[in-house]
């Protein structure tokens, strides 16, 4: 079977859903779509020896697996299998005034504070120490966390992401003294500047580490009960891909995975690499932005389960409108959502013989959505249902030009469950594309992601010399990626950002450069 | 003592009303309040809730002192505080002039420094006094009302997190911005000052009076639900002392943005597509400085320009502005102790290079409300 060589498996394993499809170059072979099993790794197993027997592939065949999760987001929103953290600051004598986890919700702080040590060190924005590390009060942090059980520990330290010496010791003298039996997540390894959202993402994360241990271990397990021993790779929030042993480390870096996967998926199945992505489900139609292939990404800081934190998510705008919407009769114009049947629809809706009226029956009534019993919506009025499809319509406009940059007509993807509300061209749109396979759209996503890395830095850039200094921040973002395994001839650089910083001498800015790469499957 | 010192304190509940507002009040610029909302939260769960008293209220002979970040809002972000250093800086004001403070107020309302007496005066059981030193925020510890009404900064006290300390004694504000500005720099770009020590008599001459409660009532309006965040709060700033004349100048999406660094501001411009065609154009120097829309002036400083989500009515800083954003620009009359001749030439447009003269927001624009 040598055109089956360099198969591809996506898998995106959602709350819901657990989506498998298997991918040759540009082509999607198969694609399967089942609920999401208590342990999740029984329907990854049943997903992908479904898509193999379809495809008619042995396990050998499989050159890479691609997985997306939002597991982790989940666990930490419902804030479950969550276990306490230990948590390491190198500030003194700064930001005493600020204790770590100051701004955590009180239920998510008691759970996952284990025990805090504010420790002398950090690093002035230009990289020189604040004061010298004290190493001493690091140990005695060591000693009070294994006396108290802990197993997770988060380092944070300020400036780190200009330097991490500080942050790379402690870890070292952790590791030492707590014997190797310890998870350890560095907050300049999540980037960006800003202490407590840093810190607040890096103890996320340790709070996480348990969970990410079995569950990516499962994961591993699944994958070679079945005889795939090829590598597996996880999606993370940038629409690029991590190693196993890096999602170990940094589960939190699958959080925003979910949209992110959906967007590139669309992108994959259309074609195209700029437009606009309308996810259709139940309850909700999630919009975002696709940008040279990528999503676009939210100015806001992103507040996950009511923690800051300074990721950058896509920017998803999410309209009260899906294939569940209930349709009010008894306003004037009619309206629709946001109160929807959401899952219940398979027995609620009208077409399913449910005595809710739905927008996907307005869409059946209307003549262009085949699902159901199309004779249980015969008798509504004609004038209901024009103004149904009419308000579904809107909708789904106005959302479009709100996310809009420009007056210029846009193309439109649709993908998920409930793009069958949509049967014409909407306001400002230019063309509306529904590719095939839309409805596995997110695993599409997980098997097409990429490699990538970025580097950000506080520099003082003498005048123009702006360029020189770019240049060297993208080779070692370049150098980043391939190092994370992709491939050199493909590595490009996908973002550069130069924001100047006030009051310091002119020159003074922050730079963050984002390397991408296809993988490197030789 | 007076009876408001039992029902009026500064609430927890009320910090992130005070950090919209302060926001809102920066007018771009004056840094994030987020960090100083930590602060003042952490401060008033150790230390208990500070008294906010009215500036009628404060006893003529007794010793007010200004309080301020000085340095770059992002080394801020990192540093945060140390909760010592700022107290430390009111100490030191105290023995240089040796008298002790009775009462903290803020340096400018407008953005970080908004938030930053309400922690230092929980910590140190002090009120905060209800005013500050401009009713918005600005680039310069020059440009104050205090400065305009010839007060003198006074001893200006600096401190660093290692309690490293400057004490700036000059005769001239000019030159007092200029040593503190270097001395920031050496001392790591993010530092506590205490500053414009004054008895309360020149405090009520000079200050802007209740703008911390307006900071207050600004954040309240947004998050009241009534009708819209931007109508909730014109209804709301209309009833204020000093931001009365006021209205929605521009409303779009961000379709231009260009910033770079001069003379340490942070300075450029953003466009506007506005709904009904025309293109507004705001230039900013930290803080929004100068609005006109189809090319006719709308605003200029020191009246008020804010950018707010036009959806939430969150106020946007001029370093969080972005594309595609949908946007309101609420434009506002200045405290009239701002609009003197005075004042107008330390902080008006020509200061800024950006006119000759000043024309008060309500001559360009119709605020009637139908």
């Amino acid at each position: 079977m040598s055109q089956s060589t360099g198969l591809r498996l996506g898998i995106d394993v959602g709350g819901t859903n657990t989506d498998v499809v298997l991918v040759s170059g540009d082509t999607v072979l198969s694609g399967f779509k089942q609920p999401t099993t208590q342990d999740p790794s029984g329907g990854i197993v049943a997903g992908v020896k479904h898509v193999m027997a379809e495809g008619g592939v042995a396990p050998s065949d499989i050159a890479t697996v691609m997985l997306g999760t939002t597991h982790f987001t989940n666990a930490f929103v419902q804030r479950t299998h969550l276990e306490p953290v230990g948590i390491v600051r190198l500030s003194l004598p700064a930001a005493r005034g600020l204790p770590p986890m100051v701004d955590w919700p009180k239920e998510a702080r008691q759970l996952v504070c284990g025990h805090v040590a504010l420790v002398q060190g950090g690093h002035e924005y230009d990289g020189r120490p604040i004061a010298p590390l004290d190493e001493q009060a690091i140990v005695e942090a060591a000693r009070k966390f294994k006396a108290c059980g802990i197993k997770s520990v988060a380092i944070s330290g300020i400036f780190s992401p200009v330097t991490n010496v500080g942050e790379q010791r402690a870890a070292d003298i952790l590791l030492n003294e707590m014997s190797g039996e310890v998870s350890l997540t560095l907050s300049s390894e999540l980037g960006r500047i800003g202490l407590i959202e840093r810190e607040n993402a890096a103890i996320m994360n340790a709070s996480l580490a348990g969970l990410a241990k079995t569950t990516l271990d499962a994961f591993t397990q699944a994958f070679s009960d079945l005889g795939i021993t090829s590598p597996f790779f996880i999606s993370q929030n940038d629409g690029t891909l991590m190693s196993v042993e890096q999602a170990r480390k940094y589960p939190i870096l699958t959080f925003s995975s979910g949209p992110t996967n959906s967007i590139r998926g669309a992108s994959f199945l259309s074609g195209l690499t700029d437009a606009m992505v309308i996810d259709i489900g139940g309850t909700t139609s999630d919009i975002g932005v696709l940008k040279n292939g990528f999503p676009r990404e939210s100015a806001l800081v992103a507040d996950i389960g009511g923690i800051r934190t300074n990721f950058r998510m896509p920017d998803v705008l999410a309209l009260g409108l899906g294939g569940g919407s209930l349709v009010n009769t008894s306003a004037n114009p009619l309206s629709i959502g946001p109160r929807s049947v959401g899952y219940r629809i398979a027995s609620e809706a009208l077409v399913f013989g449910g005595s809710q009226l739905t927008s996907t029956d307005i869409a059946v009534a209307a003549g262009y959505a085949d699902v159901g019993d199309k004779s249980l919506v015969s008798q509504l009025e004609r004038a209901v249902v024009e103004q149904g499809v009419n308000e579904i319509h809107r909708i789904l406009a106005d959302g479009i030009d709100r996310m809009k940059t420009d007056e210029h007509d846009v193309p439109v993807i649709l993908v998920g469950g409930g793009s069958i509300l949509v049967d014409r061209l909407l306001n400002g749109v230019s063309e509306v594309v529904l590719p095939e396979h839309a409805g596995v759209a997110n695993a599409v996503g997980a098997s097409i992601a990429m490699m990538g890395a970025e580097v950000e830095k506080v520099l003082s850039i003498p005048e123009g010399e702006t360029e020189v200094v770019v240049k060297a921040l993208e080779q070692e973002a370049r150098d980043k990626v391939i190092a994370a395994g992709g491939k050199p001839e493909t590595v490009e650089i996908a973002d550069v950002e130069v924001v100047p910083l006030p009051l310091m001498a002119d020159g003074e800015a922050r730079v963050r450069v984002k390397a991408i790469g296809g993988l490197n499957l030789s | 003592m007076n009876t408001s010192e039992l029902n009026n304190r500064i609430r927890l509940q009320d910090l992130e009303n005070i950090a919209t507002g302060a926001g809102f009040l920066g007018c771009g610029g004056g840094g994030d309040p987020y960090i100083g909302h930590l602060i003042a939260k952490a401060a008033i769960e150790e230390c208990g809730e500070p008294e906010l008293i009215s500036p009628d209220d404060f006893d003529d002979d007794e010793l007010v002192v200004g309080c301020a970040f000085i340095g770059a809002p992002s080394v801020m972000q990192e540093k945060c505080i140390s909760g010592e250093d700022a107290i430390l800086a009111i100490r030191m004001v105290e023995e240089k002039l040796g008298r002790k403070v009775s009462g903290i107020i803020s340096g400018e309302i407008g953005g970080l420094n908004g938030m930053l007496p309400i922690g230092t005066a929980a910590r140190m059981g002090l009120p905060v006094v209800d005013a500050d030193g401009v009713g918005r925020a600005v680039p310069g510890i020059d440009m104050t009302a205090w400065n305009s009404a010839v007060l003198k900064t006074g001893p200006i006290a600096l401190v660093s997190e290692h309690l490293d300390s400057v004490v700036i004694d000059s005769d001239s504000p000019h030159r007092a911005e200029d040593i503190a500005r270097n001395a920031v720099a050496a001392m790591g770009l993010s530092v506590m000052s205490a500053l414009y020590a004054m008895p309360g008599r020149d405090m009520k001459r000079a200050s802007i009076p209740y703008t911390m409660s307006i900071a207050r009532g600004i954040g309240q309006a947004v998050r009241a639900n009534h009708k819209n965040p931007v109508e909730d709060l014109l209804d709301y700033l209309r009833q204020t002392v000093h931001y009365s004349k006021c209205g929605v100048l521009a409303s779009g999406k961000v379709t231009h943005l260009h910033r770079e660094v001069k003379h340490a501001w942070v300075v450029g411009d953003v466009k506007v597509q506005c709904e009904s065609g025309d293109i507004a154009e705001i230039n900013f120097q930290n803080e929004y400085l100068k609005l006109e829309k189809g090319g006719k002036l709308l605003a200029t400083v020191p009246d008020l320009i804010s950018v707010i989500d036009t959806e939430t009515g969150a106020p946007i800083a001029a370093e969080a502005l972005r594309f595609g954003q949908r946007v309101t620009i609420i434009g506002t009359s200045s405290p009239n102790r701002l609009r003197t001749e005075q004042a107008v030439s330390n902080c008006g447009p020509k200061r800024f290079g950006i006119g000759e003269h000043y024309l008060p927001i309500e001559s360009i624009n119709n605020f009637t409300i139908e």
